[in-house]
């Protein structure tokens, strides 16, 4: 009885305790804070006129809320131009990624062809390139196509990035032979198979490399810095810091743009974090 | 139609090195159970594979129905598989799976005629109350009628079934088994069973190919290959528990020597002294002294409620099994006694094949 009693002293609980539940939660707290002050912040400064811009102490929430940022936004620079662009030219490759990786991670994953393994090595390798690397040459090729200053020479680039084929390959792979043996004996074409049962069976993993990669385009500067000179055919990264004058920082005008250009992509996530979790729990679950 | 529904001459498979099916040769009638019986890794599913076309031969042709089918697609071969893990497709239903053969292979688009087919075999395996499930929803006896119900819609000329058993409980196995075979009757089409349970192919296969490494061993029926195994792998690999080989000598007078002990056989081989192996089924003891008689200590029982399976020694041999039926049961330490048959002591020669 009384190793019984030491026993179950000893044994670990899975409850959580009082004082564990109060840290994780000020660690939680803690995190949150720091993560929404500079959101909070811009969108303090973004309703603000200069005056108050730079009064001290700084007020959270002006006497008189002031929307004379946003309004010069919308009249005075190319920031609908420029979302739109965003918007078409993420979308567009997000479409076109999701095809060509999908097609590529089945048959990296499921069919049998001379020069596989070769190619699997090499485009693990291109994975492993640093984009900055790749600013210089990548600039001559598209300058020597006649693309320069044109949504192709953001477009084709950002197709040429493997990454996606191996996540999606990752999916693939876990889905036993048998379901696409079987498949071909019901009588299923290549195709068929590709679009009636691969596709729909990591349905999940297309949602996550679809938001990875939007999310990728819709940040992206560097590239789009380089590639394109036209104002009107920028996107939103580069016009925004374009908003920054030599002289004068218009720090409402800045912090107004910024505000409304995470609006959408916050929406994006919130509306399809499922998959993310969903996704995570299961390669956790897998070990 | 011919008589033959499938015919494999001289096929073979390689892996680079390895040998999965080396030079297979068989003909199988229509309306013909033929199981294919083996350990793991003997080529038994290969040649599935080989038959649905999923797997290329490396030599040899395949025929179904007298067309060779070795450059046809799977599609075109018009055999069905059910594979072991069932393959059913998870996102679609149980109705879904069932009908897609039916629109994936291009035949009918009329919604009312694949409402109809599916409806027909859904009753057939009786799992008409599943049809709008997903297969994650449905038990494993559920998911195993599902998927013959979709080998089974296209009305196939052959269909080939990959351990559809071996998932189940003891208990549903008994039954599957005996829904199998009735179907079976009822459709009658040439079937390839693929199973490494001697119990399942002794129970339903007319006939059986016993495989070991790639190579047919023996072909027979269950009686033929239980009776007269062909070799000292047959011989061990079919029945339960394992036959007693052991290793002796031919004597005058269809006579083998075992140990201490001289045994009277059926063999009819004029060899005189030498070496052969001796086998001897646990369950063809006798457990009384007769003429052909080894006696020894008991070193072990293991009960098994209907009898004992007893393990003996004696001064020269080690771990003989023989069966005691109840209520005749020993416990260790005892000396018994057991006799056989003549026709029970089976003799093989050094290469292990069997002596007629």
């Amino acid at each position: 009885m009384r190793s019984l009693i030491r026993k179950k002293r000893n044994a670990v609980s899975l409850q959580p305790t009082v004082p564990m539940v109060t840290v994780s939660y000020g660690v939680l707290l803690i995190a949150s804070v720091v993560s929404i002050v500079p959101f909070l912040y811009i969108l303090s400064t973004s309703i603000k006129d200069t005056r108050s811009l730079f009064s001290y102490p700084p007020d959270w929430i002006p006497d008189q809320i002031f929307w004379g940022n946003y309004a010069k936004l919308f009249n005075e620079t190319s920031f609908l131009n420029w979302t739109l662009n965003t918007f078409a030219i993420g979308l567009t490759i997000t479409i076109l990624k999701l095809i060509i990786d999908a097609m590529a991670a089945y048959s990296l994953a499921k069919l049998e062809f001379a020069g596989k393994r070769l190619i699997t090595s090499t485009l693990l390798m291109a994975v492993a390139i640093p984009v900055a690397a790749l600013i210089i040459p990548l600039f001559f090729i598209i300058r020597d196509m006649g693309l320069l200053n044109t949504y192709w020479a953001l477009i084709l680039p950002a197709l040429a990035n493997p990454l996606g084929i191996f996540l999606l390959r990752s999916f693939i792979v876990s889905l036993p032979d048998d379901l696409i043996h079987s498949a071909r004996l019901d009588g299923s074409s290549e195709l068929r198979i590709f679009t009636h049962m691969i596709l729909p069976l990591i349905s999940s993993g297309l949602v996550v490399h679809a938001i990875f990669t939007f999310m990728l385009q819709y940040t992206n500067f560097l590239w789009p810095l380089v590639a394109i000179q036209t104002e009107s055919k920028q996107v939103l990264t580069v016009g925004i810091s374009s908003l920054k004058s030599n002289f004068v920082i218009d720090w409402g005008l800045i912090s107004a743009a910024s505000l409304l250009a995470t609006i959408p992509i916050t929406l994006l996530f919130l509306a399809l974090q499922r998959f993310f979790l969903a996704q995570s729990l299961s390669s956790a679950l897998k070990g | 139609m011919v008589d033959a529904a499938i015919e494999f001459h001289s096929v073979s498979k390689v892996y680079g090195d390895f040998v999965a099916i080396n030079n297979f040769d068989l003909t199988m009638t229509q309306r013909e159970f033929l199981v294919l019986l083996g350990p793991s890794g003997c080529g038994k599913s290969t040649i599935l594979k080989l038959l649905a076309g999923i797997e290329d031969p490396t030599s040899g042709e395949i025929f179904v129905n007298g067309t060779l089918v070795n450059y046809l697609l799977p599609r075109d071969r018009n055999v069905a598989m059910v594979f072991q893990n069932y393959a059913l497709y998870p996102h679609m239903t149980v109705a879904q799976n069932i009908a897609y053969p039916l629109k994936s292979r291009g035949g009918t688009r009329n919604r009312v005629v694949i409402a109809e087919k599916t409806m027909q075999v859904a009753k057939l395996v009786e799992i008409t109350d599943q049809l709008e499930k997903r297969p994650a929803a449905l038990s494993g006896g559920q998911r195993q009628r599902a998927a013959l119900a979709r080998a089974l819609v296209r009305d196939p000329e052959v269909f080939v079934m990959d351990e559809p058993l071996s998932n189940l409980d003891a208990q549903l196995r008994d039954s599957m088994r005996y829904h199998l075979m009735e179907l079976h009757q009822r459709i009658g089409k040439a079937t390839i069973y693929v199973t490494h349970d001697q119990h399942e192919a002794m129970t339903m296969a007319d006939r059986i190919v016993v495989l070991n490494k790639g190579s047919v061993q023996q072909v027979g029926t269950p009686i033929e290959v239980f009776n007269s195994p062909i070799n000292t792998f047959v011989a061990g690999f079919v029945g339960h528990p394992r036959m007693n080989l052991v290793p002796g000598k031919s004597l005058d007078n269809n006579s083998v020597q075992v140990g201490e002990f001289s045994l009277e056989t059926n063999c009819k081989s004029n060899l005189k002294d030498t070496p052969v192996i001796v086998g001897l089924r646990p369950t063809d003891a006798k457990p009384e002294a007769g003429s052909n008689n080894i006696s020894g200590k008991v070193t072990a029982c293991e009960f098994t409620g209907t009898d004992t399976i007893v393990t003996i020694s004696t001064p020269t041999l080690d771990g003989l099994r023989f069966r005691q039926i109840d209520p005749v049961s020993s416990v260790e330490g005892d000396t018994v006694t057991f006799s056989y048959s003549p026709e029970h002591v089976h003799v093989f020669n050094q290469d292990g094949q069997r002596i007629v």
